[in-house]
C-alpha cells in the first residue's frame, strides 16, 4: 500500500479497482467455455478458413483482451487518481505545486466584526484555498506557517500532499487554531526570509504563495520595500496569491503609552501617570471612559476624554497613591471596540516605602547638607524621600545601590574607588547632583572632565589605590582604558571660584537666565517671576582657554546674566548627572561671603520645589521596569549566592494558563542559545559573570506575569512584569486590493485577492496528476478496443462477402448457368439477399 | 397419400406450378413436342407421309382410300413422338439434413423434386427417381403417365437424410451406364462431396450424351455464415467438429466458398453443364422458371 500510495491519491480504491482486470479475462474464458453446438455441413470451407487464421485469430483475441485490460485499469487510474513523478515522465510539464499559505496572526488580525473576526476569516481563507487545490488537477502540497513564528511551519503541515484526509486533518487543526491569533506585530522582513528559506528547502517547480492578511496601510500600502519585498518573492514558476481577511476598516481606540514618573514613587506619594490614547478610526470619538486599575482594582478617579479626533493621540494624566509598599500592576483601559488587543496597557512597579537620598557634603560639619535635607525630607510620609547625610571621605562605604540619588555638596576630591562607585551608579540609572563650593578643588574637577585629553584614571589614582584596582578588576580596566570616569563631571571649569559681578546691589535683577528645563518649571512659572528673586554671588566659570570646556552629551540649561553657565546637565549610561555651578546652601565662604541667597531668602522661594523635582529627575531608574511587548522573552537573572535557581513564571490569571518552573542556568550557555534576548531584572553585587539566567518565553499574552524566587531561606519574592501589546498594532487602516493591485503590478506572477474570493489561481496550476492523460488515453484505448472488436464481430459488409448483395446476388444465380444463357434471363424472383453469391461472379 | 402429397407439393407450390403449367403448356404445344421430336418413325397418331407397299409390310397400315383413288398400294408412315426422359437424382446425404430456415437442404430438395417431377409428367415426359448417399438408396423407372407421381412422392416419402458421405462419382457413374438412351439429367445436391469425383461423373453423363441439370443446393448460412458468439461447429458427414468465434473465419471461409462455387460453375460452363445455385430461402418455383427458361433457351439456339 505504501508503494500504491506514491502513485496514487486513492491507493485504497486502486488496490481495490486492480482486482477488476480480472473481469475482461474471466468473461474471456467464461465465453471460451460457454458456446453453442451447430451441426454443420459445409466444414470443409470452415476449417480451410481457421487453418488459415488460426495465429492471427489467437492474436487479435489476445490483443482485444489486452486493450480491455488497459481500458479497466485505466478507468480504475483515473478514478484511484493516478499520479507520477515528473522526473520519470517528461511529457508532462510542471506537474506539482508547492502552497505556502502565510498566515497573518498578529494583534491586528483580531479586529472584530459582527459574529467573526480577521483570524476566523484568515482560517477560513487557509481552508478554502486547501479546498480549492484538492479539486483541482496535478499534485498539490501545502505548508501553512504563521508570521508570529516565521522560523517554523504549522506542527504537521510542510509540505503535505493535499487530499481527503489532509483536508480533514486540516479542519481539525483550524478548529483548534480559533484561539491562536497572537497580540505580537508582524516582521514581515523576516516573514519574507523565511519563506525564502522553506521554499529553498524544496524542489518543486511551481510554488503559490498565499498570504492570508489584513494588509494593513502601515505594513503594506505604505512600506516603501513593498514592491522589492513581492518582487522578490515572486518569480519563475512562482506566484504570489494575496489574500484579504478583512472587508474593510473599523473604528479602534488604543492605549498607545502608559507611564509616568514611576522612579519617585513611594508608599502615600501621589504618582503621576500618564496614559495616551489613539483615535486609529476614521470618525470623532467622543466621551471616553477610562478606566485605571490598580492591582485590579479600579481607582474612583473617573477619567473622560471629551473626544479624541482621527488620528489624534490625546494624553491623559492622573494621579495614583499607592498605600503599600512592594510590587503593584497598574493597567488603564478603555471601552471595548473592534480591537480587544489595545484596549489595556499595563505597567509595573516596586514601589519603596521611601526613595532614599544620599548627601555626600565635604563642606565642615555638613552644614551645606542641612538646607537639602530640609528642603526634600522635612516630612518623609509627605515627601516620601528619606535622607542619609556623609561626610565626603565616606561616600566610599555607601551602598549605592539602595539611593534613588546622591547629592555631592563641596566635594573637594573624591578617591578613585569613591568615583568608581559613582560611575557604576550612574551608568546603571542613577543620578548625581554636583554642587560647588569652597572646598572644591578645582584641578581635580577639571581632571575629571578633562577625560578626554588625559587618562584621569592613571593621574588621580595613587600608586596603592591603582594596584588595587587592577587587582580587583584588572579586566574592565583593560576593556574601557581611561572610559570609566568619562562624564561624571561633564565640564571643564577654572581652579576657582569667581564672583558674578552686580552694578547695583539694591536692585541687582535677575541673575538667571533658565531654560525651559523640567526642573525649572516652577521657576519659570509666572514668566519667571520666582527665578527673579535668586541671587548668585559666587560660582565657578567654564574654563575656555583651552577649547571646548563641555564634554559629551552635555547641555547647559541654566546661564548666568553674563552668560556664564550655572546649571548644567548630562548623561552617562542609563543614569543622569547635574551639575551646579554654584553652591547648594548659601555657603558662607571664608571672607563671609554667601555663594546665593536661594535657601533661606524668603524672596527667593521655589528652592524645596526645585530640589523635589531634582530629586525625581536625578531618582534612580534603575529598578523601573520598563513595560515589555508581547512575545518578547522574560529574561531573570538570578544570583546564586542570594536565591535558589528555581523560578517560577505565572502567566496573566484569566488565561488558563499554568505556571511553569524554569530552572536558571549559566548566562554562557544561555548566551549561545539567546544572544538578543532582553534582560528583565539584573541582579545588584554580583558580576555578570556569577548570575544565573532564567529565560521565559512563552510571553505571547498581555497583562502582567509574575516571577516568583526564594532566596537561599526559602523567602520568597515576586516580581510583576508587564507586557503590551505593540504600539501601532491599532492602526487598522487597510490597504486596499486595488490599491495592492496598482503598486504590484508591475510584478508578473502576484494575484491580489478580493475579500472572500479565490480567483485567478486555478489555470495557472498546473499538477502532476494524470487525469487529463488518462482520459486520453482511456479514448485511444476505447477507440482501438472497438476497432478491433468490430473487425472480430459479425456485421453485414457489403465487399466482405462470397456472394454480395441482392441484385449482385441475382446476377451470380443467374450467370451460374453454365450452358451460357444468363444474358437472356429476367430477375430472379429470391426472396432474400444471397450475399455470398456475389463473388461468384 | 395425400398427406405425402401436401408435405412435397404444398398448395403454394402447386398453384405457382399451376400457374407454370400454364407457361408449360405453351411451351409444350408450341416447342416442347418439337424439341423432342424422334428421328425414329413408328406408330403414331401424327401423319408423317405414304410409300408404297412392299412385301412385309404390315397390311393394317395400308391406306385403302389412296388404293381406291389411285389404284396403288401406299402404306401410310406415321412420325414417332418420343417423350423426354429425365432423370432426377437427389442427393440424400447428412449434409443435406443442415438446414437453418424452415427447409432443409433435404426437404428443399425434396420438394424441387417433386415439383419437377410433376412439370415433366404434365408435359407427357418420362421421368426417373434416384436417391443417393453414397449408394443409390432408391430408384424409379422412367414413366411418363401422371400417375407416376405418386410412386415417385412415395419414394420420397420414405427417403430420408442419411448417416453416410456422398459418393457422388459411383452414382452418376451408374446413371450413365444405365440410362442407355440420351435424356436429361438433373442432379439435385449440395455437392459436398470429393469435387474430382463429382467433375468425373458429371463429365462422364456428358460424354454419353445426357444433358445436365445441377441444381446446387445449399442453404443461407453456408452462403451467409453469419453466425456469432463462440460457436462449436459439428460437421456432417464424419467432417470434423470445431470450436471457434465464427466472426474471425467468416472471411476467408465465405472466400473459400466463393471460391468453390467459382470452380464449379466454370466446370459446368465449360462442358455445356446447366448449373444452377439454389438456396433454401428461395421459392421452388425459381428452380423451375430456371428450368424452362433454360430449355426455351436451349430450343432457340
Amino acid at each position: 500500500m505504501i508503494w500504491l500510495s506514491q502513485l496514487f491519491i486513492h491507493p485504497a480504491m486502486a488496490a481495490g479497482g486492480a482486482a477488476l482486470i480480472a473481469v475482461p479475462i474471466i468473461i474471456h474464458l467464461i465465453n471460451r467455455l460457454r458456446y453453442r453446438k451447430v451441426r454443420f455441413a459445409a466444414m470443409e470451407f470452415l476449417l480451410q478458413s481457421q487453418q488459415q487464421n488460426r495465429r492471427r485469430i489467437l492474436i487479435e483475441q489476445l490483443l482485444l483482451l489486452l486493450l480491455r485490460i488497459l481500458l479497466v485499469l485505466g478507468i480504475v487510474a483515473l478514478f484511484a487518481r493516478l499520479i507520477l513523478d515528473p522526473s520519470q515522465l517528461s511529457l508532462l510539464e510542471r506537474p506539482q505545486t508547492h502552497h505556502l499559505v502565510v498566515l497573518d496572526d498578529s494583534g491586528s488580525m483580531r479586529d472584530r466584526w459582527g459574529e467573526t473576526s480577521a483570524w476566523q476569516e484568515g482560517l477560513k481563507a487557509v481552508k478554502r484555498v486547501a479546498s480549492e487545490m484538492a479539486n483541482q488537477d496535478g499534485i498539490h502540497t501545502l505548508t501553512l506557517m504563521q508570521t508570529s513564528q516565521p522560523d517554523r511551519t504549522t506542527s504537521n503541515f510542510t509540505r503535505r500532499e493535499i487530499d481527503i484526509s489532509l483536508l480533514s486533518e486540516l479542519e481539525d487543526k483550524l478548529e483548534t487554531m480559533q484561539r491562536d491569533c497572537s497580540y505580537a506585530q508582524t516582521q514581515w522582513a523576516d516573514t519574507f526570509s523565511a519563506i525564502e528559506r522553506i521554499l529553498s528547502a524544496g524542489n518543486e517547480e511551481n510554488t503559490i504563495i498565499h498570504v492570508i492578511s489584513d494588509f494593513r496601510q502601515s505594513e503594506w500600502g505604505g512600506s516603501p520595500t513593498l514592491v522589492a519585498d513581492i518582487e522578490g518573492l515572486a518569480g519563475e514558476n512562482r506566484a504570489v496569491n494575496l489574500i484579504p481577511a478583512i472587508p474593510n476598516r473599523h473604528e479602534n481606540l488604543a492605549v498607545t503609552s502608559f507611564g509616568g514618573e514611576l522612579h519617585t514613587a513611594a508608599v502615600l506619594v501621589p504618582i503621576e501617570l500618564t496614559a495616551q490614547i489613539t483615535n486609529f478610526g476614521e470618525s470623532l470619538a467622543e466621551n471616553i471612559a477610562v478606566r485605571v486599575l490598580v492591582d485590579g482594582e479600579p481607582i474612583p478617579q473617573a477619567i473622560t476624554i471629551p473626544k479624541i479626533d482621527p488620528g489624534e493621540t490625546i494624553a491623559e494624566s492622573f494621579e495614583v497613591t499607592l498605600t503599600t509598599p512592594g510590587e503593584h500592576a497598574l493597567a488603564v483601559q478603555i471601552p471595548a471596540d473592534a480591537l480587544q488587543a489595545d484596549n489595556f496597557r499595563y505597567l509595573t512597579l516596586n514601589v519603596p516605602q521611601v526613595q532614599r537620598v544620599l548627601i555626600a557634603d565635604g563642606s565642615d560639619a555638613t552644614s551645606e547638607s542641612q538646607y537639602i535635607a530640609d528642603a526634600i525630607s522635612a516630612d518623609p510620609s509627605i515627601t516620601g524621600i528619606e535622607v542619609i547625610i556623609v561626610r565626603a571621605d565616606d561616600l566610599r562605604d555607601q551602598d549605592l545601590a539602595q539611593f534613588s540619588a546622591v547629592y555631592l555638596l563641596n566635594v573637594p576630591r573624591l578617591p578613585a574607588e569613591a568615583l568608581r562607585l559613582l560611575s557604576d551608579y550612574v551608568k546603571k540609572g542613577g543620578g548625581i547632583a554636583w554642587f560647588m563650593g569652597d572646598k572644591v578643588d578645582g584641578s581635580f574637577y577639571r581632571q575629571l572632565a578633562q577625560k578626554n585629553q588625559l587618562d584621569v584614571h592613571e593621574q588621580v589614582l595613587s600608586p596603592k589605590v591603582k594596584e588595587a584596582d587592577e587587582k580587583t578588576e584588572p579586566k574592565q580596566s583593560e576593556s574601557v582604558p581611561g572610559d570609566r570616569f568619562q562624564t561624571l563631571f561633564p565640564v571643564l571649569i577654572s581652579l576657582s571660584p569667581t564672583e558674578l559681578e552686580r552694578q547695583d546691589e539694591t536692585n541687582p535683577g535677575a541673575d538667571l537666565i533658565l531654560s525651559d528645563h523640567p526642573l525649572f518649571e516652577i521657576l519659570n512659572a509666572e514668566n519667571g517671576l520666582l527665578a527673579n528673586f535668586i541671587n548668585i554671588y559666587r560660582y565657578f566659570p567654564l574654563d575656555t582657554s583651552e577649547g571646548a570646556a563641555i564634554v559629551g552629551e552635555t547641555h547647559i540649561i541654566g546661564k548666568l546674566r553674563n552668560q556664564a553657565p550655572l546649571f548644567v546637565e548630562s548623561r552617562l549610561g542609563e543614569g543622569r548627572i547635574f551639575v551646579s555651578l554654584t553652591s547648594a546652601g548659601p555657603m558662607n565662604s571664608e571672607n563671609s561671603k554667601r555663594w546665593n541667597n536661594w535657601p533661606f531668602d524668603i524672596n527667593a522661594p521655589g528652592f524645596t520645589v526645585f530640589h523635589l523635582e531634582l530629586v525625581k529627575y536625578l531618582g534612580s531608574r534603575r529598578h523601573l521596569r520598563s513595560a515589555l511587548q508581547i512575545a518578547e522573552p522574560l529574561v531573570i537573572q538570578v544570583n546564586p549566592s542570594v536565591y535558589t535557581p528555581e523560578v517560577r513564571f505565572t502567566p496573566p490569571e484569566g488565561l488558563g494558563l499554568s505556571s511553569v518552573v524554569i530552572l536558571a542556568t549559566s548566562q554562557k550557555n544561555l548566551a549561545q542559545k539567546k544572544p538578543a534576548a532582553k534582560q528583565g531584572d539584573k541582579e545588584e553585587h554580583a558580576s555578570d559573570s556569577t548570575l544565573l539566567q532564567a529565560i521565559y518565553n512563552a510571553t505571547r499574552f498581555p497583562g502582567v506575569y509574575r516571577v516568583e524566587r526564594e532566596n537561599l531561606a526559602r523567602e520568597a519574592a515576586t516580581n510583576l512584569y508587564a507586557f503590551n501589546v505593540p504600539q501601532d498594532e491599532g492602526q487598522l487602516e487597510l490597504t486596499s486590493s486595488a490599491e495592492l493591485r496598482s503598486k504590484l503590478s508591475s510584478i508578473p506572477g502576484v494575484i491580489v485577492q478580493d475579500y472572500g474570493k479565490l480567483q485567478g489561481i486555478k489555470k495557472e496550476d498546473p499538477g502532476r496528476e494524470l487525469r487529463t492523460l488518462l482520459l486520453l488515453l482511456l479514448v485511444l484505448i476505447l477507440i482501438a478496443e472497438q476497432a478491433l472488436a468490430y473487425r472480430l464481430s459479425f456485421h453485414t459488409r457489403q465487399s466482405g462477402s462470397a456472394f454480395g448483395t441482392r441484385s449482385s446476388s441475382t446476377n451470380a444465380l443467374q450467370g451460374n448457368s453454365g450452358t451460357g444463357g444468363g444474358s437472356k434471363q429476367s430477375p430472379s424472383p429470391s426472396p432474400s439477399p444471397s450475399p455470398a453469391l456475389q463473388g461468384g461472379n | 397419400m395425400i398427406h405425402d402429397s401436401k408435405r412435397f407439393l404444398p398448395p403454394e407450390v402447386v398453384h405457382r406450378i399451376s400457374r407454370l403449367e400454364l407457361q408449360a403448356r405453351n411451351v409444350v404445344e408450341g416447342f416442347l413436342s418439337g424439341l423432342h421430336r424422334s428421328p425414329y418413325f413408328g406408330q403414331s397418331i401424327e401423319f408423317a407421309q405414304h410409300r408404297e407397299y412392299a412385301p412385309g409390310d404390315d397390311v393394317r397400315r395400308i391406306d385403302w382410300k389412296v388404293f381406291s383413288k389411285t389404284d396403288k398400294v401406299y402404306i401410310k408412315q406415321y412420325e414417332e413422338e418420343t417423350n423426354l426422359r429425365a432423370s432426377i437424382l437427389l442427393d440424400v446425404s447428412e449434409s443435406m439434413s443442415f438446414g437453418s430456415g424452415q427447409l432443409s437442404k433435404f426437404d428443399y430438395g425434396t420438394q424441387l423434386t417433386a415439383a419437377m417431377a410433376y412439370l415433366l409428367l404434365r408435359q407427357q415426359d418420362s421421368v426417373g427417381l434416384t436417391t443417393f448417399d453414397e449408394q443409390i438408396q432408391a430408384t424409379l423407372p422412367f414413366r411418363s403417365k401422371h400417375t407416376h407421381l405418386h410412386a415417385i412422392l412415395e419414394t420420397l416419402a420414405k427417403a430420408e437424410p442419411g448417416q453416410s458421405k456422398t459418393g457422388i462419382f459411383d452414382i452418376l457413374r451408374i446413371t450413365a451406364e444405365q440410362r442407355v438412351r440420351r435424356g436429361l439429367v438433373i442432379l439435385i445436391s449440395d455437392l459436398f462431396t470429393d469435387r474430382e469425383e463429382l467433375f468425373k461423373g458429371l463429365k462422364l453423363l456428358r460424354l454419353r450424351g445426357h444433358d445436365v441439370m445441377l441444381f446446387h443446393v445449399l442453404d443461407d448460412q453456408e452462403v451467409n455464415f453469419d453466425y456469432s458468439g463462440t460457436t462449436k461447429f459439428e460437421g456432417l458427414e464424419e467432417t470434423g467438429e470445431l470450436v471457434c468465434d465464427p466472426r474471425g473465419l467468416r472471411d476467408d471461409y465465405l472466400e473459400a466458398m466463393r471460391q468453390y462455387l467459382t470452380e464449379v460453375r466454370r466446370f459446368c460452363a465449360g462442358h455445356v453443364i446447366d448449373y444452377k445455385v439454389i438456396l433454401t430461402s428461395e421459392h421452388i418455383d425459381a428452380a423451375l422458371s430456371h428450368y424452362l427458361k433454360h430449355r426455351i433457351g436451349m430450343r432457340r439456339g
